[in-house]
């Protein structure tokens, strides 16, 4: 199996609104594929599709080789962005309660194995309430994953945690993945995404913007960017050829460079205007290439 | 001072500007209306069935005049020209009650003749034809009779309570020979339209009537056969535990739903509010989770109605007053309690599917508290009058049947077969219904949160693909 999830030209309306247009959508399996989009684009609508919460008005949703109404809901694990927990069950026999929903007969080592490797080991007899926001956290990564789900859908679940947590469930995701499992993650985090997604969707107002491993997206979307100052003045960007776009950040200016264009003209224009003192040359970061997508997709939208 | 009246307009916006608001200020009074009357109109109803009820009159002579003085009372009541102290001395209304007087047989030569006239009079009662029979005693106008059960007037009934017939036609019959006791007065004059008694007279009346030896209204079962084809006399029922029976059945099946049901409505707003309903969908279908919850609240609260049903058998045991208790009762109660459970459940996890908080629930909760409520309402004239055409029909209505066939189970135990069945069959088929518009609301509602959805939208929940 190539791909975990597969949509086919998947539409959802919610009365006169279209969340979803015609959506194909990939994710491969074995891989962790970052699912990105602004608020309200239709993430969550379609990772409910993929979980079978919705069902399609048009197309097809294929989730790990089933197209059938039948789910394949005990191979998949979910954690929602709104997280969901019983307040007034204790940690153990709630996680063993989900993991039995998932058909595991006989969950509670596996259970305590996580809660173990969450540094939650203590908190199994405690009741839900009593959990500060980073345990509930990992409380509901686990009961996402805890009966061994092939594919893991994620969404936003490092938000809440604490620098060393996140990078404690950020080496639990990748472990899954090592395992064989296929995890969407579904997030807002720029930084998380390029940190740990070898493939990225990105959606913008139900519609797909862009798609493909990160190198490829890079190599399409991607623009040189240079950082660079000028030893006591200011650079005239105008004079400058290649330059699509320009920011200032502090003393430093920031510039992106148009398709094609060559950074070694770009530094042969800042030595004509003068003394050049520092001069970076990089790739635009995921957090750029969304900004540009989203707002080349608005700028689509408008002059339609 | 100023900061508590910010926050008091605040609240009272909140509350006054929505539309709960307005529909329970329309919906409120109409509820009390209903409430109120509804016993009222149920008497009313009843009141339409004509029912016949024989009197043997074991008196030399038949010399109470039963019958003739019953017919007429029922005239005066008809007509509404009783007078004040008739009406004092004899309460109640004789409605469409019908009288046949049945000549005694001759019991001198054989003993077993009396007995025997009772067990056909019963048999008429069974089959339907006559509401009960009276036997005044061969010694009623003694006024010492030396056997007391000689002096008795005798109701003999299967139901566990008529007030129609206990208080309507016992008492007037125990009254009109009481008078004819004190031997000064015919009750046929005493009943006329033109007489009037001053205080005094009324006074002397009631004394000489409360000096009665006799043994006043004994209240019997109808008369059986017993194993070798002899007639037995029914036994005597002692007010108490088989009055009670009926209600107590129905009532502990009402409160076993409010107690085990609607915290469903609460359950659910609480997982709707945690989220905890997208993880549930994600793993089990809709229809899982519901029959889970639905399973899971019958459970409940049948655990319930076997605690308190099994200690008020251990109790009626232990004061030997389970001789009353027929067998098949336990497990009719059971049956309609799960089903109760199962309807009402359902539509309690409806609502709270359906609304985002409490305040929305309240609206949509009206109509379903108000289904579960009306049939308590109409408990007493059910009870009363089990075989009559307002209970057979109130209770083949899905959302009263299980407490008033109950009830009527309970009150009558000659209730023709296919009725508790039909209303079993109906009530099933109710609640496959209302599981099933539960599982389309719950399956969209779940998920949602903000506004609560109209009576259109979730039609259109109910009948859209997801």
């Amino acid at each position: 199996m190539t791909n975990a999830v597969v949509l086919t030209g998947v539409t959802k309306r919610f009365g006169p609104r279209v969340a979803l247009e015609a959506l194909d959508l990939r994710v491969r399996a074995g891989s962790i594929t970052g699912f990105l989009g602004p608020n309200g684009s239709g993430k969550t609508t379609t990772l409910r599709l993929i979980t079978r919460l919705y069902e399609p008005d048009e197309g097809t949703v294929e989730v790990l080789g089933s197209t059938t109404e039948k789910r394949a809901s005990d191979r998949l694990g979910y954690l929602p962005e709104e997280r969901g927990l019983y307040r007034s069950m204790k940690v153990l026999e709630l996680l063993c309660f989900f993991a039995r929903l998932k058909g595991v007969r006989s969950p509670e080592p596996a259970v305590r194995a996580w809660l173990e490797r969450l540094d939650l080991a203590d908190a199994a007899k405690l009741k839900v309430e009593a959990l500060s926001k980073g345990m509930a956290q990992r409380v509901q990564f686990i009961a996402a994953v805890a009966h061994s789900p092939e594919l893991v859908i994620l969404d936003e679940p490092f938000s809440g945690l604490d620098p060393i947590h996140a990078a404690q469930l950020g080496d639990a995701i990748r472990t899954l993945r090592d395992q064989g499992a296929t995890v969407l993650l579904s997030t807002h985090d720029m930084d998380v995404a390029e940190r740990m997604c070898a493939s990225l969707i990105l959606i913008h107002k139900g519609r797909k913007v862009l798609d493909g491993t990160w190198d490829e997206v890079r190599r399409e979307h991607g623009r040189s960017t240079i950082r660079a100052r000028l030893d006591g003045m200011e650079i005239d960007c105008q004079r400058l050829p290649g330059v699509e776009r320009a920011a200032q950040l502090g003393s430093e200016t920031a510039l992106t460079l148009a398709p094609g264009a060559d950074a070694q003209e770009v530094l042969h224009g800042l030595l004509q205007q003068g003394p050049v003192a520092r001069f970076d040359l990089g790739q635009s970061s995921l957090r750029e290439i969304f900004l540009e997508r989203v707002g080349a997709t608005r700028m689509e939208e408008a002059s339609a | 001072m100023n900061k508590v009246f910010v926050i008091a307009a605040r609240e009272f916006k909140a509350a006054v500007l929505n539309k709960a608001f307005l529909i329970s200020l329309v919906l409120m009074p109409v509820m009390i209306l209903i409430s109120s009357n509804v016993s009222r109109l149920a008497q009313g109803w009843k009141s339409r069935d004509t029912r016949t009820i024989a009197i043997i009159d074991q008196t030399p002579g038949q010399a109470v005049g039963a019958v003739a003085s019953m017919d007429l009372l029922r005239e005066m009541e008809s007509t509404r020209m009783a007078s004040a102290a008739g009406e004092s001395l004899l309460s109640g209304s004789l409605g469409l009650l019908f009288f046949e007087a049945v000549t005694p047989v001759d019991a001198s030569e054989d003993p077993q003749a009396a007995l025997r006239q009772r067990y056909e009079l019963g048999e008429r009662v069974r089959a339907g034809e006559l509401a009960a029979f009276f036997e005044i005693g061969p010694a009623s106008l003694e006024q010492k009779p030396a056997n007391p059960d000689d002096g008795a007037v005798t109701y003999y009934t299967d139901r566990a309570l008529d007030r129609d017939v206990l208080m309507g036609v016992g008492v007037k019959l125990v009254t009109l020979v009481q008078l004819q006791r004190s031997a000064s007065l015919n009750p046929l004059l005493w009943a006329r339209k033109d007489r009037r008694y001053t205080p005094v007279e009324l006074a002397n009346l009631t004394e000489a009537a409360g000096k009665s030896a006799g043994k006043g209204l004994v209240q019997r079962e109808l008369p059986k056969l017993d194993e070798t084809g002899t007639v037995r006399e029914g036994k005597e029922i002692v007010p108490g535990l088989k009055t009670l029976i009926p209600f107590l059945a129905a009532t502990l099946l009402f409160f076993v739903v409010l107690v085990g049901a609607s915290p469903q409505l609460h359950g659910v707003l609480e997982e709707k509010m945690n989220r905890i309903g997208e993880v549930l969908l994600g793993s089990a279908t809709p229809f899982q989770v519901l029959g889970g919850k639905l399973l899971g609240m019958t459970a409940t609260g049948l655990l319930l109605s076997m605690v308190y049903m099994g200690g008020g058998l251990i109790a009626a045991r232990h004061w030997n007053l389970d001789a009353d208790l027929r067998p098949d009762l336990p497990l009719w109660f059971l049956l309609f309690q799960s089903l109760a459970l199962l309807l009402f459940g359902s539509l309690f996890i409806a609502v709270g599917s359906a609304c985002s908080d409490m305040k929305q629930a309240q609206t949509l909760l009206m109509p379903v508290s108000l289904c579960l409520s009306l049939p308590m309402l109409v408990l007493l004239p059910v009870v009363e009058d089990p075989t009559g055409s307002l209970a057979r029909y109130l209770s083949l209505f899905p959302l009263a049947t299980p407490m008033l066939m109950m009830a009527r189970l309970a009150s009558a135990p000659n209730l023709p077969l296919w009725e508790p069945l039909a209303g079993s069959g109906l009530v099933l088929l109710a609640t496959i219904l209302a599981v099933w518009i539960a599982g389309r609301i719950f399956r969209i509602g779940y998920l949602s949160l903000g506004k609560a959805p109209s009576m259109v939208e979730m039609c259109r929940w109910i009948f859209s693909r997801s």
